[in-house]
């Protein structure tokens, strides 16, 4: 058996990514598979985890995947938030969309004998279908990594699930991405060693009933919805003249009333932008999370 | 036709199959992928039926019982407190005999508010009279919904029958299955004949007031066409073996239970998960196997007796509580082992709760500490 977790965020297609593996293995890959979500009682934005078992065998295990074989993640903007390497399996595969280089030591936490691939498809999706969405073009990279699954078999399941008017720019960005991870290099295969990061998982045998933990993506009772956000509302001090039109339009109640400027908790803002759209002094820029954490935030809000 | 589908897309397929001719829903998570999905099927033609969109799950369960007495197969679906709201309606239905099928894709209920699977939805709903049908696999909803018409149906029984799936774990997971033809359901399972039907021609009354000199008559046909039910249920899968070569047991499925000293009893997906473990547990040498229930309305209790009498414990796992009390199923199941001669003991455990995984682990643990019981 083969169990892969899939991580993006609400509106990237995590949900169908897994999916179109799993049809592709049991339609057309002559193997048994399952797929099935996490949903979170989040929306677009929120980390939603989604999970395929492949097996040469008919499946009856339902219970969640939590010592993966292999690693998919559709944003990197996730690894701040979300632990996506626990219960990884020593030997297994991570998969990582996104171009930055440094993930706070991510290399130095793998299990041992990790194969961590690391590529950037989010400009070609933008490229191609004109919007950031990634799954079509991850599926293609697992399979180009694994060949667990055949291609066309991947290429039959994305026509068979998309909705028609998606398939073709699709295929493209599909068939792009696969060619582009078969010449992918492994970016490091740890030799591990370096503290355990799948401890998480090693004790839990023999739990008690009373301490069952569902795989949560977030702590919904105490939701720090921030994390949920793609893009940040980055406020010019110098055109703000705290109007509070941003504070009355706020879904969230994200914005406080300083004392000298208005501010944005980041805590929860979850980077709807509607306080930049109703701005009358267009006071209020959104900003990429990602470029943010590089230190351009200021520069791309155009802020002096 | 071989197709990868999760459990809600196989119920909507299974509807279209059996020519549903009304439907009457109100969204709510996680069933609305069943409408919707039938909706779809009504709009690209690929089914005749008339679907009413409607504005609570009681209007939608009065809509079904409107349209079924006028003659029409008729399908609803819902889940947790869609199913709350129906309760009154549930009982006008299976009371006037109505024969119907109602998916509901089990959740918790409220508060505090979940969307996560367990059974405490329709197991509170037991005593309004409804066949309740649990099922383990995508493809055993799809199967079993085509079996739920021909039971409701047969004039023995006239009982509306409730197919309950567990939400998520069996809604929203696609596995492999196989569709029937419409040539092959259309011969297991005829148009639906209603012997009395409303009529203008000829005026009948549904739902008619009854004093108590009749009253109890109509509950004690109730019951009997329970009683009656277990056979047709029986009946039914077989002879669904018979045209698609896939039974389930009727109204209970061993796995390895002939010999077996620790029986779990079962109801619904985790099923599956607890064959995986009997297995690796029988590997070690123990003497382990589980019991579906796939009926907990009519209650399989002669069927139960049987597959549990090499047993020397019955642990019974249930997704719900009585509060006050413990696992309905559990009590269920006492009940029907009470009076024999050197009855197994029973230990009863409540897990799964509001969609906590229930994990091999766990069901390791619940075997292993049945063995090490005085009892």
């Amino acid at each position: 058996m083969l169990q892969i977790r899939w991580h993006g965020r609400g509106g990237q297609g995590v949900v169908t990514a897994a999916r179109i593996f799993g049809r592709a293995a049991a339609i057309y890959g002559g193997k048994y598979a399952q797929s099935f979500p996490y949903f979170g009682t989040e929306r677009r934005g929120a980390p939603v985890t989604a999970f395929t078992r492949l097996s040469e065998q008919p499946i009856r295990d339902r219970s969640q995947v939590y010592e993966p074989d292999c690693v998919v993640v559709l944003d990197e903007t996730l690894l701040e938030s979300v632990d996506v390497l626990q219960g990884l399996r020593p030997g297994g595969i991570l998969v990582l969309n996104g171009s930055r280089t440094n993930h706070q030591g991510l290399k130095f936490k793998l299990p041992e004998n990790t194969a961590f691939y690391q590529i950037e498809v989010t400009s070609l999706a933008q490229e191609i279908l004109g919007v950031p969405i990634v799954n079509t073009a991850m599926v293609s990279v697992l399979a180009a990594v694994t060949s667990w699954v055949p291609w066309e078999a991947i290429k039959k399941a994305i026509q068979d699930i998309l909705p028609s008017h998606l398939v073709e720019k699709n295929l493209r960005l599909a068939e792009e991405a696969f060619h582009r991870a078969l010449a992918l290099r492994q970016v490091a295969s740890s030799q591990g060693g370096e503290g355990e990061p799948n401890s998480k998982s090693k004790g839990n045998l023999h739990l008690p009933a009373d301490n069952l933990q569902p795989n949560l993506p977030t702590p919904h009772l105490v939701a720090r919805t921030g994390s949920w956000r793609i893009q940040r509302p980055v406020i010019d001090p110098w055109k703000c003249n705290d109007c509070l039109i941003c504070w009355l339009f706020c879904p969230e109640g994200s914005i406080r009333r300083g004392e000298s400027c208005t501010s944005i908790d980041l805590t929860y803002c979850k980077g709807c932008g509607i306080c930049a759209r109703e701005c009358p002094r267009q006071a209020i820029h959104m900003v990429d999370e990602a470029l943010i954490s590089q230190g351009e935030g200021e520069r791309l809000a155009g802020i002096s | 036709m071989r197709e990868y589908l999760n459990g809600n897309e196989a119920v909507a397929h299974a509807v279209r199959l059996a020519r549903a001719e009304v439907v009457a829903a109100y969204p709510i998570t996680p069933q609305s992928t069943i409408v919707e999905e039938i909706a779809a099927q009504i709009a690209r033609g690929e089914m005749e039926a008339e679907y009413i969109r409607v504005e609570s799950e009681h209007a939608a369960l009065a809509a079904c019982f409107g349209a079924a007495v006028s003659g029409s197969r008729v399908f609803t679906a819902t889940s947790s407190q869609g199913l709350a709201y129906m309760f009154e309606m549930l009982h006008y239905v299976s009371g006037a005999r109505i024969p119907m099928v109602m998916a509901v894709a089990n959740r918790g209920l409220a508060a505090p508010w979940t969307i996560w699977a367990d059974h405490q939805d329709s197991v509170s709903c037991r005593d309004t009279g409804w066949i309740q049908l649990y099922v383990e696999t995508a493809q055993e909803a799809l199967d079993t919904c085509l079996q739920a018409y021909k039971i409701a149906e047969d004039p023995r029984v006239l009982t509306p029958v409730m197919l309950c799936l567990d939400g998520y774990v069996l809604s929203h997971t696609e596995e492999i299955l196989d569709i029937p033809s419409q040539e092959d359901v259309d011969r297991f399972l005829p148009p639906y004949r209603p012997q009395v039907l409303v009529d203008t021609r000829r005026p009948v009354v549904f739902g008619v007031g009854a004093g108590p000199d009749i009253y109890p008559s109509f509950k004690k046909a109730q019951q009997e066409a329970m009683e009656r039910a277990k056979e047709v249920i029986k009946r039914v899968d077989e002879e669904f073996y018979a045209f698609f070569g896939r039974r389930y047991g009727g109204l209970v499925e061993e796995y390895r239970c002939h010999d077996a000293e620790v029986v779990l009893v079962t109801l619904g997906a985790i099923t599956g998960t607890a064959r995986e473990v009997v297995d690796s547990l029988r590997r070690e040498g123990a003497k382990v196997g589980v019991l579906r229930l796939r009926a907990l309305r009519p209650f399989p209790v002669e069927d139960l007796r049987e597959s549990v009498k090499s047993a020397r414990v019955v642990a019974v796992l249930d997704r719900n509580c009585s509060f006050g009390y413990e696992g309905v199923v559990c009590t269920e199941v006492k009940a029907a082992l009470f009076g024999l001669k050197q009855p197994p003991s029973v230990i009863g455990f409540v897990a799964g709760l509001g969609g906590q995984d229930i994990r091999k682990e766990n069901i390791e643990g619940i075997f292993r500490s049945c063995f090490n019981s005085d009892v």
